[in-house]
């Protein structure tokens, strides 16, 4: 196992080290100079911009650059922000808990939602409202989040004035401690129910067909020969054996949970990465892009080996030790 | 049984989670605001918080450091500068009580209010303005380009400030106005890197609201300083708060709902019916010194052609372009200054814009040499323009417009930082749809069209436009100035090295419970964009 384990993990550096060059050439590939954009259009002063580039070593040649960066990423350094200054890492640590927060949410409460109703309808094979369940995850699952959000919006904050429209906290209020807490309850349940119900179809339509596949298996006949309960048979059997492919689409959504929410947090004001990246973007601000892709990929990473891992300690049938 | 351990669960990894990003600053108990419920005769309700949006973060607490747009509110709000500029693009004093000219126009000297004082307390005195004013130009900070005309600055006292000059200097008092300009104390902002590691270093100003807090991607909250030099009754709130809001749907849904008492960022032009349109929202209107235009790349063929250019110019029909694009929130370019300099603006006929015409736009393409193909194109040509409203509204009409007289246009919609590179820097294109800022001085169009002008993308070059503007900035009355403008123009309208459609029109809403909002009535000639000392809330 522990030699599996150093095997992953080798891998797992390799490929956050590939990802790290793809990211830094499409990164520095994208048109625009963002010493241009940061000095504005209004009279800049062209002493300034050379400053500025050199100080941010954007006169080198990129493969200088890409070496310093790795050299001081070595050292734990992420660099500073071209913007505005601040260390990278500190930018993203400050961005990652509210995103963590809507998003570790939003999937716990999809994937519950999603399998309790995969296994209703997997028992319920055939009849119509297996058919209507079907459909409906179908129609969630094409249903662009942003769309979605705006359309609960429109529903419950600007018809029905029962929800706000968007942010962490209500403005006007100076809420402290519990009232503080609800207050932000209250603002995620939008952003929360437009994620979670975009996710729900994958977790429903696995728990769905697994069951139905483990359902007909030889030892399952054999069991109800047996004359066990069903009930038994299911919570035993059947559960426990198609619970496993929900384990690892779980785990792989955790990690693209960050990117996934982007694009809600931006509709909702969410105060995670989704608007920051976007400004990064937009901004070419070159070292917090490349921070925040680090941290992406590594995430992935740390993700895949922990579902794989997972995997093996919940099914005894895969085993990674060492032959 | 199962169930309900992972209900709690879920309910407690949530509540951590709210726990630790939600808990984690606490507010300042000595920033109690005051002044709240003083009994007033006036009709004005003191106290009160006002809540607007802006759609992204400052990138600086420095006003005079790097450019930026999203800390406007922080600088017209937490500082003064000596002058401002009013909604009206007027220059109106701001700390100085008053300025004297010397005779030769090199020599400005500023009298300032005694009882000014910084928000830590320290008395103001003309030692921070000389200070802000070296600094900005020792640290190459935004205003250093424009305001490297001063020679030297010197203190008779405390109160009293002087400027002398390199050189006559007709901008200089618009420079003073603008951004980038604010008066810092030397007791805070000595020493310090302000370009870079002390960006952020926590705002200390004698304006009418103080920097209290700034929750990342939530808010940034202001609250009101009890010792503003114009007080105590002013400022009228109690507390500005912005809320970053990066959707612009988002923010209007926000707007409607009442979350928000002004919109603060630039309403999508398909909601200006409903805003014009409700009870109870104003929206006043801003004409800003900024135009959309038609860029030529004047060192390539045919756009070298004077017949080429006029062509294109008579025939793109700038009426039927705000109307379409711009939902008639436009007003025609007819002049080639910016009608906010009205003072220097060339209104005879033979200096003014083309006008539509499509028979002429017809013969000056006949002229050109070009020859059409089967279907009547002479050209084909690629319009580079930038990918946000209005602009992908507005190429869709500009190419209907060129159809009519044979020229193919196809769109290349860019992001800003791409068109920036492709057409700014490389210049590698041919003709460009654009807009843009030409203030806060009439001399400023000179970036755009005279020769080694950074904004000259379109490779403008004649020596006689290059010596009238550059005439034009070194002359002391607007009188003497606008002679030497004015005849630029008119070569302008000989040479038309861009095409001028429309000026760039805003509005901005609020609800109608606000009161003295800068863009209002009552306060647009007393207050600077964005400045909130006059504000109230009447509800």
């Amino acid at each position: 196992m522990s030699r599996y384990l150093g095997r992953r993990i080798l891998t797992g550096i390799l490929c956050i080290f590939v990802a790290l060059c793809i990211n830094f050439v499409i990164i520095h590939a994208a048109p625009g100079n963002p010493i241009r954009l940061l000095v504005g259009k209004d009279n800049p002063n062209p002493q300034m911009i050379a400053e500025l580039t050199e100080k941010y070593g954007l006169d080198q040649p990129k493969i200088v650059q890409f070496g310093k960066y790795v050299g001081n990423l070595l050292k734990g350094d992420m660099g500073v922000s071209i913007y505005t200054n601040e260390p990278v890492s500190d930018m993203i640590i400050d961005r990652l808990a509210p995103t963590a927060m809507l998003a570790l949410t939003a999937a716990v409460l999809a994937a519950i939602i999603g399998t309790a109703l995969g296994i209703f309808c997997a028992r319920r094979v055939g009849t119509k409202l297996d058919a209507i369940m079907g459909s409906v995850s179908y129609l969630f699952d094409s249903t662009p989040s942003f769309w979605l959000g705006l359309m609960l919006i429109l529903i419950f904050a600007s018809t029905l004035h029962v929800l706000p429209t968007s942010g962490m906290i209500d403005m006007r209020a100076d809420n402290e401690g519990f009232a503080k807490v609800l207050d932000i309850m209250k603002h995620m349940i939008l952003p929360v129910s437009a994620l979670t119900l975009t996710l729900i179809p994958y977790y429903f339509r696995i728990a769905r067909s697994s069951i139905i596949q483990v359902m007909g298996e030889d030892f399952i006949t054999t069991l109800r020969a047996t004359g066990m309960p069903e009930k038994r048979i299911f919570r035993k059997y059947i559960f426990r054996n198609a619970i496993l492919p929900t384990i690892t689409v779980f785990g792989i959504q955790m990690a693209y949970l960050v990117t996934g929410s982007a694009i809600v947090e931006i509709v909702f004001s969410w105060p995670g990465m989704g608007s920051f990246v976007m400004t990064a973007i937009t901004r070419r601000d070159y070292p917090l892009l490349m921070g925040i892709y680090l941290v992406l990929s590594v995430s992935v990473a740390v993700m895949m080996i922990v579902v794989d891992v997972l995997y093996s300690a919940l099914d005894p049938r895969i085993s990674h030790e060492s032959k | 049984m199962k169930k309900t351990r992972l209900i709690a669960l879920l309910l407690s990894l949530t509540m951590i989670f709210t726990l630790v990003t939600g808990c984690a600053k606490t507010e300042d108990p000595s920033e109690k605001p005051s002044g709240g419920e003083v009994a007033q005769t006036d009709g004005i309700k003191r106290g009160g918080t006002m809540v607007m949006a802006q759609s992204a973060e400052p990138i600086t607490l420095i006003p005079n450091g790097k450019p930026d747009d999203n800390n406007i509110i922080l600088e017209q709000n937490v500082f003064n500068r000596l002058l401002k500029t009013n909604n009206n693009q007027q220059v109106i004093l701001d700390l100085a009580t008053g300025y004297d000219v010397s005779e030769d126009g090199l020599v400005y000297t500023f009298h300032l209010p005694e009882n000014v004082k910084f928000h830590d307390g320290q008395p103001m005195t003309s030692d921070d303005v000389k200070f802000t004013f070296e600094e900005i130009i020792k640290q190459g900070a935004f205003a250093s380009t424009t305001l490297s005309v001063i020679k030297e600055i010197t203190c008779p006292d405390d109160y009293t400030v002087a400027f002398t000059l390199n050189k006559i200097d007709a901008g200089f008092l618009g420079n003073l106005a603008y951004n980038g300009t604010s008066i810092l104390p030397r007791h805070v902002y000595e020493g310090l890197d302000w370009m870079g590691k002390d960006a952020m270093v926590t705002p200390v100003g004698t304006g009418p609201f103080k920097y209290s807090e700034w929750n990342k991607g939530v808010n940034m909250i202001f609250t009101r300083n009890d010792n503003y030099y114009l007080g105590p009754d002013l400022p009228y709130l109690d507390k500005v708060v912005i809320s970053f809001i990066p959707d612009s749907n988002t923010a209007m849904q926000s707007f409607y709902n009442g979350e928000l008492d002004v919109l603060g960022i630039i309403a999508p032009a398909t909601e200006y019916d409903k805003l014009l349109s409700s009870s109870n929202i104003k929206a006043d209107k801003v004409i800003y010194p900024s135009r959309f235009y038609v860029g030529f790349n004047m060192a390539e063929k045919p756009y070298d052609d004077i017949n080429f250019r006029l062509a294109v110019a008579h025939a793109i029909d700038a009426d039927d372009m705000i109307n379409k694009a711009l939902k008639n929130i436009g007003m025609k370019a007819t002049e080639y200054m910016s009608p906010v300099y009205s003072w220097a603006a060339n209104t005879d006929e033979n200096a003014k814009v083309p006008k539509y015409d499509l028979e002429k736009a017809k013969e000056y393409m006949a002229k050109t040499g070009l020859t059409p193909d089967s279907n009547g194109v002479y050209l084909k040509v690629t319009v580079d323009t930038y990918n946000y409203e209005p602009f992908p509204d507005m190429v869709q009409v500009l190419k209907d417009q060129l159809a009519k007289i044979g020229i193919e246009v196809s769109i290349n919609m860019l992001e800003y930082a791409a068109w920036d590179e492709k057409v700014s820097v490389n210049r590698d294109y041919t003709m460009a749809l654009t807009g843009g800022y030409q203030g806060p001085e009439a001399s400023n169009l000179s970036d755009r069209i005279v020769t080694d002008g950074y904004l000259n993308f379109i490779n403008y070059s004649n020596p006689e436009v290059d010596r009238l503007m550059q005439e034009g900035g070194a002359l002391p009355t607007f009188e003497q100035r606008a002679v030497k403008y004015k005849e630029a123009q008119a070569i302008l309208a000989k040479d038309v090295p861009m095409v001028l459609i429309s000026e760039w029109l805003g509005y901005i809403p609020y609800l109608s419970y606000v009161k003295g909002h800068p863009a209002s009535a009552d306060a647009v000639e007393k207050t600077a964009f964005g400045e909130f000392t006059y504000c109230w809330i009447d509800k």
